[in-house]
């Protein structure tokens, strides 16, 4: 045990020099003068924030694993098994297949939306990552406008994929673009209305602080009861829908548009869409949780709860494995449904949306607000 | 800053030059994105989200929507230079002008230095401060915007509803 904390403050130690390493080895740059303590500090941030970046991907690499294994368990298959240990390399593999592949753009093609359309869905997907909370103290940056940033960044979809089904050239892609633009504007007004409620109670939009307030007063899918439970329901429903996951993937249902708006898309910019798409589905089960399950709260807070619990809450390494068990349970919940329901029908679907969906969160936002006014003056 | 001027000035000069109308809209939407990031590095994060949102998604959405459920024709452009075009860019020239005067009057006072550009760390409270004011000295506007939007959404529904029954 001692030779292992000795162990650990030698790599700490170890660690400790990097940035002053960093700082002399960028000063040898011609027309570089970096000194004093924010110089340092700003290289800090900058590494962590490059291992805080590196370690969501390699998640993100994981996820389509674990969605692979979970679906072919339940449907009495093995799933990958041949690449790596388990077939974890799976998808490095795939990857790396999709880089090397020809890059074909179909001759009638529009060469501008075709590349643009591809350029703002990678781009966008990446900065959604920015705000997303991972302990107490932990988050890419710290805004004040985290969620509005994060529906703001997705917001760039729909365009998109109406741009690109249409410079594709195809009839498939057309059709697909306008059933994925209908159903995303559909569905993300509903999914804003719900969260309105979050946002009364926490009076921000900063995702830390969101998280902070469910730390101290309970989380958000039980408090204000039947109301932010609705809310909870149809975010996670929106969101699924927004992510074009199996039982709402009308746009590309493969029976009939073959991969809707991104049929003509190939090699590395298939290789894009793929990661595109889990990245949406990850950082709405994310969005989930930080908003309604208490985030990198390790569990609700609750009268007479014994000490050790409380300082396990504090600590942010318990925080951080919490949200991590959150959203893989997240990801299994997304999987399980995938297996589970067959399609819906567009015109029903985007109703349902319309019709139903958007009362019910209003009616949800109106009991959240006759609470919110009971506490808040 | 001056990176994201020309990028945006560009992307509106692609969407009057080009020739296909949605490729006029994809260059708008750059230009609407151009327009947010300008209002970001002036330190103003919630109008940036509030442009993204509702010109980034919704306009260039419904933009795209009404192109292509409407049946339109490729046009030409005129490669000549025309009378109608000297007029045109005149007109355009004073417009500018006019907006220029307006704002050096309005914001003459104010000096924009490398200092307002704002790190996303230190403005906790900016959007706080935002939604103070508004419900504080701005509370009567508020509600009657509110009403007068409701008025407008359910007068399109109105229209959408008796469509249907025709």
């Amino acid at each position: 045990m001692s030779s292992l904390l000795s162990l650990i403050d030698k790599i700490v130690e170890g660690i400790r020099d990097i940035p002053q390493w960093l700082l002399t080895l960028l000063n040898r740059l011609p027309y570089v003068e970096l000194q004093g303590e924010n110089a340092e500090r700003a290289i800090v941030v900058s590494l962590l924030s490059a291992a805080l970046g590196t370690y969501v991907l390699l998640n993100l690499l994981l996820a389509p694993w674990i969605e692979r294994k979970v679906m072919a368990r339940m449907m009495g298959r093995r799933g990958p098994v041949y690449v790596g240990k388990f077939g974890l390399l799976q998808l490095i593999a795939d990857i790396v297949k999709l880089l090397f592949k020809e890059d074909t753009m179909p001759m009638t093609a529009d060469r501008f939306g075709f590349n643009l359309s591809i350029y703002l869905m990678g781009a966008s997907t990446i900065m959604s990552f920015g705000p997303l909370p991972w302990a107490r103290d932990l988050a890419g940056t710290n805004m004040s406008i985290g969620l509005l940033y994060i529906f703001a960044v997705f917001s760039v979809f729909p365009p998109a994929m109406l741009l690109g089904g249409w410079a594709s050239n195809s009839k498939y892609s057309l059709i697909g673009g306008f059933r994925a633009a209908a159903q995303l504007v559909a569905y993300e007004i509903p999914m804003m209305i719900s969260v309105l409620g979050v946002i009364i109670y926490a009076q921000s939009f900063n995702l830390q602080a969101i998280v902070e307030d469910q730390y101290q007063n309970g989380w958000y899918v039980y408090r204000a009861f039947p109301g932010l439970l609705m809310a909870f329901v149809i975010f996670l429903f929106a969101s699924l829908a927004e992510t074009e996951r199996i039982p709402f993937d009308i746009p590309e249902a493969e029976a009939e548009l073959v991969m809707g708006p991104r049929t003509e898309f190939s090699g590395w910019r298939y290789g894009i869409i793929l990661l595109v798409e889990y990245s949406h589905m990850f950082v709405n089960i994310i969005l989930v949780v930080v908003l309604f399950l208490g985030g990198w709260d390790v569990i609700f807070p609750f009268k007479g709860m014994p000490g050790w619990l409380a300082d396990l809450r504090d600590d942010r390494l318990a925080q951080f494995i919490a949200i991590n068990i959150k959203i893989y349970i997240g990801v299994f919940f997304v999987t399980w449904v995938r297996t589970t329901f067959p399609r819906f029908r567009i015109d029903q679907f985007i109703e349902w949306g319309w019709k139903t969906l958007l009362p019910l969160s209003l009616l949800s936002l109106a009991i959240v607000g006759a609470y919110a006014g009971l506490y808040v003056a | 800053m001056i990176v994201i001027i020309i990028f945006t000035l560009f992307m509106a000069f692609g969407a009057l030059r080009t020739d296909k109308v949605m490729k006029a809209a994809a260059y708008l939407l750059l230009t609407l994105w151009g327009v947010a990031f300008a209002y970001l590095f002036l330190g103003s994060e919630y109008v940036f989200a509030i442009q993204l949102i509702v010109y980034g998604g919704g306009i260039v959405v419904l933009f795209l929507f009404s192109v292509l459920l409407t049946g339109h024709e490729e046009f030409q452009m005129d490669k000549e230079f025309i009378w109608n075009n000297l007029v045109q860019i005149l007109i355009a020239l004073l417009l500018f002008f006019t907006l220029t005067v307006l704002m050096l009057d309005v914001f003459g006072g104010y000096e924009l230095t490398g200092n307002e550009l704002v790190v996303l760390n230190e403005t906790q409270d900016l959007t706080q401060t935002l939604a103070t004011s508004l419900f504080t000295n701005y509370n009567y506007v508020l509600p009657i915007l509110g009403i007068l939007l409701l008025s407008a959404m359910l007068g399109s529904i109105k229209i959408a509803i008796r469509e249907e029954e025709l």
